[in-house]
């Protein structure tokens, strides 16, 4: 397992999890690029860590597809995610902050996660309130993000992750604003979804305590 | 009461207080001085007189009607043009378009009237083109026809801008949710740029409506005929060719009720008014390489750019003429550019001298540190903040009517009618001069007021040595922007405008009433000049720049501050 920064790969494993091998990014300026190497097996829980500037969130927006790499390859179960579009990869992201429209209900904000038009079935309903109860929200359907707590706000944002299905789940530093008792009790429900839905989960943070508090493994960028 | 006696806090409430009230009763002083002018002509308030008034009512339906298409069309034209622009910072020429509409302030009316004859008269390029394959060539472009365009040219890309900063202003991760969750073209649109959209539909849309309601040159070079006629055009033509004050009268009047019913509708204005170049935020869009998104965008595109750029470039090309330094050496030229330079000049300083006013006692009511805590800090906030935009409502016909009226006989003419169009353009700049000073202000003593009032920093000392120096940048885009306006202003000089009294716009507005295209593209040109080169010159002087008119580097730090109107 391999977490450093510009070997490769120590030991050839199995084709399965996501790989990510001599992936090179630069945002275009003089810096010289930032190379990644990055192996995670099924189930396995990731914490990324590390000093700001060091390409923790870089990581995951090239997993996710929001940037582009230079070159290398990126494959996950053996499939190579480089040429998908983001919304055709296995990936689903929870942000930092405004991972929901701020117009939107609660309901809808879930509901995009089910169908991109948000024509909603009876079944997606149904699939709503139960994401909604997995996060300990019952009943506040239709309200604004505006009324919620941030936490809340991060609660719904990963009831829309879930109902997606997608077997890999990224976190950009999704509780940094939180309180730490608040944090505490996002990171035991993150680690127990982890395990219920069987994900691949990486987890950007740059505070080591909570790192260490759910992560089966720690890379240090 | 002697002065040491008085306590020293209703002392410094004066102190804070009187730049604004000073301000507030010279404006009030001018608009009274209007409205008596206005009512004393009144004789007949009943309503149902308006009713029976065909010839009134048919104005103001057509007013209405060609307002209305005018903001439909450039709204539906900056919609698709401003997605484009959102999805591609990286466009060629995006950078270029998005400075020009900002200019579109700066440039004179009149010019960009000039362009568009100059490209859709008679003799204009698209009837060139038509005629060089033998298509019927026709004359569609005086009457609505000609409207329309013209207001649309003005308006599509200042509302384009305005809704370019609203789906910039969306939080980044909403395009990587959207990517993410696979929403389409049409899903986006309908339930991201809509929704954002839709909040300041109603305020810059309600600032076009009022733009094209009271729109004068356009309808008066453009409107053809009787029938196409405008309240606007109408006060003018029943002041300046039938000295029919009363008509007059009953006309501003029924605009006046007009425009206030269209604010009462409307509510909360614009604030913010794209006018310089903002930072450049670099976000990524995913959506900008789908099929459907290509071809809507380049359709929109090159809508927008069919409409905007040949009058711009047929107002360059139509300068390079034989006739260029025959017309240059005119004296009248050289006469009305001097009027207009003294004209722009006073009503920028007397614009900047009010605002100013309004500005300095306006951050002290917001401020819980100095009155923002009294009980009457909301409603005078509120009072001076609506005299300073009232006159976006008060169209300049209906002020300069009413001061006419009032002072007609107390002074000469001679003397009463550059004073008029001096102070009515002082007036007509004062929305936005207001807009770039107030925000500024308060920003900059919401940083410093605490420590200027410990260490007891206050009056002229405070003036010279914490404002100035915080708040000069602001004070000189302000102070361009108003030269700038005045300069290129045709209203209230047509009315009064005579053989000696004459600006530049009038002078190339009678150039064009006597069919000397030739003659009045060279005085575009002059008209340009003169009126970019005073915004330039006047705002680098002010904030203290070196005079480097095509650099782009320094700009930043201050319209951040202030770039909203």
């Amino acid at each position: 397992m391999v977490s450093e920064h510009k070997d490769r790969p120590s030991q050839p494993i199995s084709r399965t999890g996501l790989i990510l091998d001599q992936v090179k990014f630069s945002y275009g300026n003089d810096n010289s690029p930032l190379t990644f190497n990055l192996v995670v097996a099924p189930g396995e829980l990731v914490a990324i860590t590390g000093p700001s500037g060091v390409g923790k969130s870089t990581l995951l927006n090239l997993i996710s597809g929001f940037e582009t790499p230079l070159s290398g390859e990126l494959r996950f179960n053996s499939d190579d995610l480089l040429p998908l579009p983001p919304a055709q990869r296995p990936v689903t992201t929870l942000f930092q902050e405004h991972n929901l429209f701020a117009h939107l209900t609660v309901e809808d904000n879930i509901g995009l996660g089910l169908h991109p038009g948000l024509r909603l079935s009876l079944s997606d309903h149904r699939e709503i309130q139960a994401a909604l109860a997995s996060v300990s929200l019952e009943g506040l359907n239709k309200r604004y993000p505006a009324e919620l707590s941030g936490g809340q706000r991060q609660r719904v944002a990963l009831a829309r992750c879930l109902v997606r299905h997608r077997p890999i789940l990224l976190l950009d530093e999704p509780f940094s604003a939180l309180d730490p008792a608040l944090r505490e009790e996002m990171l035991s429900l993150v680690r127990s979804l982890h395990d219920e839905n069987s994900l691949l989960t990486l987890m950007v943070t740059h505070l080591p305590s909570d790192a260490e508090k759910i992560a089966d493994r720690v890379v240090q960028l | 009461m002697p002065r040491f006696s008085l306590p020293s806090r209703q002392k410094r409430s004066f102190e804070l207080l009187w730049p604004g009230l000073l301000s507030l009763v010279l404006i009030g002083t001018v608009l009274g001085l209007a409205f008596s002018g206005l009512f004393s002509q009144i004789t007949d308030l009943n309503p149902l007189r308006f009713l029976n008034n065909s010839y009134l009512w048919r104005l103001t339906a057509f007013t209405f009607f060609q307002a209305i298409v005018s903001t439909a069309l450039a709204t539906l034209l900056a919609i698709p043009v401003a997605r484009a622009l959102s999805r591609r910072p990286q466009l060629p020429g995006r950078r270029l378009f998005l400075q020009l509409s900002s200019l579109s302030l700066i440039v004179p009316t009149i010019v960009g009237v000039f362009g568009i004859i100059a490209v859709h008269g008679r003799q204009g390029w698209v009837n060139q083109i038509l005629g060089f394959f033998n298509s019927e060539t026709n004359s569609y472009l005086y009457g609505l026809t000609g409207i329309l365009i013209a207001h649309v040219f003005f308006n599509a890309p200042l509302l384009t801008r305005i809704f370019l900063e609203t789906l910039e202003s969306l939080p980044r991760e909403y395009w990587r949710s959207t990517a993410q969750l696979g929403l389409s073209d049409r899903d986006i649109f309908r339930l991201i740029e809509w929704p954002g959209l839709r909040k300041i539909l109603p305020a810059s849309c309600g600032l076009v409506f009022l733009l094209c309601f009271t729109s004068f040159i356009i309808v008066l070079t453009l409107g053809g005929g009787p029938s196409t006629n405008t309240l606007e055009v109408a006060i003018y033509q029943a002041l300046r060719f039938d000295f029919d004050i009363p008509k007059a009268a009953t006309l501003a009047m029924t605009q006046l009720v007009f425009c206030f019913s269209i604010l009462l509708l409307g509510r909360k204005f614009i604030r913010r008014m794209p006018l310089s170049q903002t930072e450049e935020r670099q976000i990524r869009r995913f959506d900008a390489d789908k099929p459907c998104a290509k071809i809507i965008d380049t359709l929109a595109l090159l809508l927008m750019a069919l409409l905007v750029l040949p009058p711009l470039l047929a107002t360059v090309w139509k300068a390079i003429t034989p006739r260029f330094f025959t017309t240059l050496s005119e004296s009248r030229l050289w006469d009305a550019a001097l009027t207009s330079l003294a004209v722009s000049l006073s009503a920028g300083m007397l614009s900047l001298l009010l605002a100013l006013g309004l500005a300095l006692t306006l951050r002290s009511l917001y401020l819980p540190s100095r009155l923002g805590g009294e009980s009457y800090a909301g409603i005078l906030s509120a009072t001076l903040d609506f005299s300073g935009s009232l006159i976006l409502l008060l169209p300049p016909f209906v002020l300069a009517t009413g001061l006419f009226i009032t002072l007609k006989n107390s002074s000469g003419l001679s003397l009463l009618a550059p004073l008029l169009v001096v102070t009515i353009n002082a007036l007509m700049a004062l929305p936005f001069v207001l807009r770039l000073l107030a925000p500024a202000f308060e920003a900059a003593a919401q940083k410093s007021d605490l420590l200027c009032n410990s260490l007891d920093i206050r009056g002229l000392n405070r003036l010279r040595l914490i404002d100035w120096p915080q708040n000069r940048k602001s004070v000189g885009l302000a102070l361009g922007l108003a030269v700038a306006l005045s300069t290129g202003d045709l209203s209230v000089i047509a009315l009064f405008g005579t053989q000696d009294f004459a600006t530049l716009p009038l002078y190339m507005y009678q150039k064009m009433g006597s069919y000397r295209f030739e003659d009045a593209a060279v005085v575009a040109f002059v008209l340009c000049l003169q009126s970019l080169g005073l915004f330039i010159v006047i705002e680098r002087l002010v904030s203290g720049k070196t005079i480097r008119p095509f650099s782009r580097t320094q700009h930043q730090t201050s319209e951040r501050v202030s770039h909203g109107i």
